[in-house]
């Protein structure tokens, strides 16, 4: 029985790192900056979800697989926010971007 | 002992209450309590002074009363507690002159210079080496601020100084915790007789070294003094020049002197001995060539350290105790002597608003009492007797002069001489040029100069008390 | 080469990359960027060194207070002009030397047996009588006051290191607030300004503030009989402090506050206080009485962790004209 339970902790575990592999794959080779935000937050949150409870149940403590759930809640929730405030930093830059080149648009049609 | 660390706690709890008072208090007060508490300090240390030679022999503490090889270690012994009343009364007679003079220093000054005293004397009683980094990491980093009290220009001379200052603090502490995990002992008596001339115990003496001579300033590693020295404000290039390079230099001794083995210290003294002379002729060479005066008084510096490198190195190379007080009145006679060179340099600056040694022409007739201080004291670097310079110059020349195998090293020593009587010669006979003289913009300030001289009166002082001193110090030799 | 020495190695070796990326990157942002990522990977090795509370410490002063400062100070800097600039040959042979000189130490130092004698801590002339280091303090912690040989150590076999210890923070913020007058106050006026907080950010800092306060408190209890202490707690206090500054939810932190002052200066004062207590009515410098000791470590402790906490925090958000007074 616990052979078992090792057994599937550890293709758990071993999943979550394919998804944390995935995720910096596709920081490294997605194109603009909310994709790569999609890549990596996505991964992180279920690659390490699964990496927690892989961990959990190996250590087989409710203690401890306790102590891992808040970590991982803790993760996610910092992740979320994260993501969510560079998206928005990003966003906001953009339509800053955006005004000026109107605006030097606009400065360029009064020269003329 | 007691006094000793009266002497020591007095500064470090003033400075801790004058940063507390913070902009509450203005610098006149502030300057006043500081001064009071070197003064306090000062008296401390003499009574340990007087114990120390009365009893003359070595005092350890343990402190918290634990075991040693546990506890750090102090260790009051007559050289440590001439140290400690140098140091003080060095506070003293400049924190006067900050405190009096026109010049003046900003109200931050006194906090700064009062850590600056009591992590010295922290440097001159401790026998650990960890603890010797963290006192001079303290004093570095008090140095670095005092360099930046003169504002925006010194900057960059004193982010150079942090800069060096750090990675040189670094290579001591990587050297220290070599020796820590070799011999599982940082006290420096324990470990003076644990250490074996291995390869390890080696390379952490010389990483260690090289540390401590970047931050002594010693050949080659000096570049960043004059920068920094020049730069900073009068009051405190006379601190860092007199005081402040001398704490590696002790802690350098400590290494080789006691922690390092017999034979691999007579490795490497003729190798500082060489250094040290190679530091007197390059440092005055280009002491001679600047344009400026503080920059000459810095150069000076780093000449001068030259002499103590090189009683270092010959006390290392033939483990004779009579470099040893030759290294100390250097170092005593020296922080005297610069000290008024910087104040009676920044006086003459301020006078005749020019940094250039050009424009001190007429000087002995527009500012006579600080170039007497200039010149004054430049007759104690030269050696002219009966100054402590000479002293100190007379007590290394003797073993020097007595074997003729030791000749070569007497002439790098009359050179030396030569070359700093040439670059003070240079800047008094300037001053001498009453024909096309450069007038004053301000009026003296009176009582600056006279108070620039005070440190100079001392050093010739000292030469009065030379036999005391002298017997003081070797009683001490390890 | 063991499997255990598996991560030891891959995050040396990380180490080392960071520092060099750090070092080298093309752009300030990058570098600034890597040696945020060198701090973590400094707190991970931390972990591994099975110090938990150093990694905290580590995580919040080189990654976050560190990053903090040095965003701050690229702000404050002039844009930075493409450099294409070839490194000339005296670096690259000077490099050259570097490498074969440290080849030439490292086979040196693998042949030699000293090498091997350091770090068994076992000196080889060892006397009968004399205890290795940590063997000493083993037997000396029933006497210290505390249950953890780190804080024993750190507050009562080597006190006088930490106090020291707290007057080179102290200076290094001294050394700070001199360079505030020079701050063109144009440049001041874009330094402080917090852009209008965004809602997700300040429930973000509300939540996690308390949490950082909480960890700190955690540590500093904690290090009476484990891993933990003043330094680490108070780092965290510092983090909670940046974070809250940061998105404008604490006042200014002003020099000219005299509660401030004294929290800065708190913890040296009572240090120092204690080790003259101890000599003028004890029985010497810092000779804490055995049953006293555990309440005095406790008290500098907590004083300490105030003065570490808010000098950390003037030193990464204190207000330049304030601090200049």
């Amino acid at each position: 029985m616990s052979g078992l339970v090792v057994i599937v902790a550890w293709i758990f575990m071993i999943a979550g790192t394919v998804f944390f592999v995935t995720g910096a794959l596709g920081l490294l080779r997605f194109p603009d900056v909310y994709s790569r935000l999609h890549a990596v937050t996505k991964t992180d949150t279920l690659g390490l979800g699964l990496l927690t409870l892989g961990l959990a149940l190996k250590s087989g403590s409710p203690g401890t697989a306790l102590l891992l759930f808040v970590i991982w809640l803790l993760v996610l929730a910092s992740g979320a926010v994260n993501c969510q405030l560079l998206a928005r930093y990003n966003l906001e830059l953009e339509a800053r971007a955006a005004d000026t080149d109107e605006l030097n648009r606009q400065g360029g049609n009064h020269d003329v | 002992m007691t006094y000793a660390l009266v002497s020591l706690s007095v500064p470090l709890f003033c400075a801790l209450l004058l940063t507390l008072a913070g902009p509450k208090l203005d610098s006149r007060h502030a300057g006043q309590i500081a001064i009071v508490c070197s003064a306090l300090s000062l008296v401390a240390a003499w009574f340990a002074l007087m114990q120390m030679a009365e009893l003359n022999q070595t005092i350890l503490l343990e402190l918290g009363g634990w075991e040693s090889g546990l506890a750090i270690r102090l260790r009051l012994n007559p050289l440590s507690s001439l140290l400690l009343l140098f140091t003080a009364f060095m506070h003293v007679l400049i924190g006067v002159y900050a405190a009096f003079s026109r010049q003046g220093v900003s109200r931050d000054f006194w906090p700064l210079s009062s850590f600056l005293h009591g992590s010295l004397a922290a440097l001159w009683l401790s026998a650990d080496l960890f603890n010797l980094y963290i006192t001079l990491e303290l004093l570095g980093l008090t140095a670095v601020a005092m360099v930046a009290l003169a504002g925006k220009k010194a900057y960059k001379p004193a982010a150079n100084y942090l800069i060096l200052s750090l990675v040189a603090s670094l290579f001591y502490l990587l050297g220290v915790a070599l020796i820590y995990g070799r011999y599982g002992s940082l006290d420096v008596v324990l470990l003076s007789l644990q250490t074996q001339s291995d390869l390890l115990t080696r390379i952490a003496l010389l990483i260690m070294t090289a540390g401590l001579m970047l931050k002594a300033a010693l050949w080659p590693l000096h570049l960043w003094l004059p920068a920094a020295h020049a730069n900073a404000p009068t009051a405190v290039s006379a601190l860092l020049s007199g005081l402040v390079v001398k704490g590696p230099l002790f802690i350098l001794f400590l290494l080789w002197s006691e922690v390092a083995p017999v034979d691999l210290a007579q490795q490497i003294g003729p190798v500082l001995a060489i250094a040290g002379m190679i530091a007197l002729v390059a440092g005055g060479l280009s002491a001679m060539r600047s344009p400026y005066i503080k920059t000459l008084v810095a150069y000076s510096t780093v000449a001068q350290l030259g002499y103590a490198m090189m009683a270092l190195g010959l006390l290392l190379t033939w483990q004779l105790p009579q470099m040893h007080v030759a290294l100390w009145l250097f170092v005593i006679a020296h922080g005297l002597a610069k000290a008024t060179l910087f104040l009676a340099a920044g006086e003459m600056q301020a006078t005749l608003g020019t940094k250039r040694i050009s424009g001190l022409r007429g000087a002995t007739q527009t500012v006579p009492v600080a170039m007497f201080a200039f010149a004054v004291a430049g007759g104690s670097l030269i050696g002219l007797p009966p100054s402590g310079g000479f002293l100190a110059k007379w007590v290394l020349l003797q073993p020097l002069l007595s074997e003729p195998q030791n000749w070569p090293w007497a002439f790098g020593v009359l050179l030396g001489t030569l070359v700093s009587a040439a670059y003070i010669f240079r800047v008094v006979a300037i001053s001498f040029d009453r024909a096309r003289i450069n007038p004053p913009d301000i009026r003296p300030d009176r009582v600056g100069h006279w108070l620039a001289l005070l440190p100079a009166l001392m050093v010739w002082g000292m030469a009065l008390t030379g036999d005391w001193l002298i017997q003081l110090l070797a009683g001490s030799s390890v | 080469m063991t499997f255990e020495l598996m991560p030891d190695i891959i995050l040396s070796t990380l180490l080392l990359l960071m520092a060099w990326g750090a070092l080298y990157a093309p752009t300030r942002h990058d570098a600034m960027a890597l040696f945020v990522a060198f701090g973590l990977v400094v707190a991970l090795i931390w972990a591994r060194l099975g110090a938990p509370d150093l990694a905290l410490a580590e995580a919040a002063i080189g990654a976050g207070l560190t990053g903090v400062l040095l965003l701050q100070a690229a702000r404050l800097l002039p844009a930075e002009s493409a450099s294409t600039e070839h490194r000339p040959l005296w670096f690259r042979s000077s490099l050259l030397f570097l490498l074969v000189t440290t080849a030439m130490f490292a086979s040196m130092i693998l042949n030699n047996n000293s090498l091997q004698l350091a770090g068994s801590g076992i000196s080889a002339n060892v006397t009968a009588d004399s205890a290795s280091l940590p063997e000493m303090v083993a037997a000396a912690m029933g006497d210290s006051g505390v249950g953890h040989p780190v804080t024993a150590v750190l507050l009562n076999f080597r006190a006088w290191d930490t106090l020291l210890e707290l007057l080179v923070l102290l200076l290094a913020l001294t050394g700070v607030r001199q360079l505030y007058p020079g701050v063109n106050r144009n440049q001041q006026a874009v330094a402080n300004t917090i852009e209008q907080t965004w809602p997700l950010l300040l429930a973000w800092a509300r939540f996690l503030a308390p949490l950082l306060v909480l960890t700190g408190g955690y540590l500093l209890w904690r290090g009476a009989d484990g891993a933990g202490g003043a330094f680490q707690a108070g780092a965290m206090l510092a983090a909670a402090a940046v974070i809250l500054r940061l998105t404008g939810l604490l006042p200014g932190l002003s020099w000219s506050s005299l509660l401030l002052r004294l929290a800065v200066n708190i913890g040296a004062l009572v240090f120092l206080s204690v080790a003259l207590a101890t000599l003028m009515f004890g029985d010497g410098w810092l000779v804490y009485p055995v049953q006293w000791a555990g309440a005095l470590i406790v008290a500098i402790e907590v004083f300490a962790t105030l003065s570490i906490a808010v000098t950390l925090s003037l030193l990464v958000v204190g207000e330049p004209e304030e601090l200049s007074a």
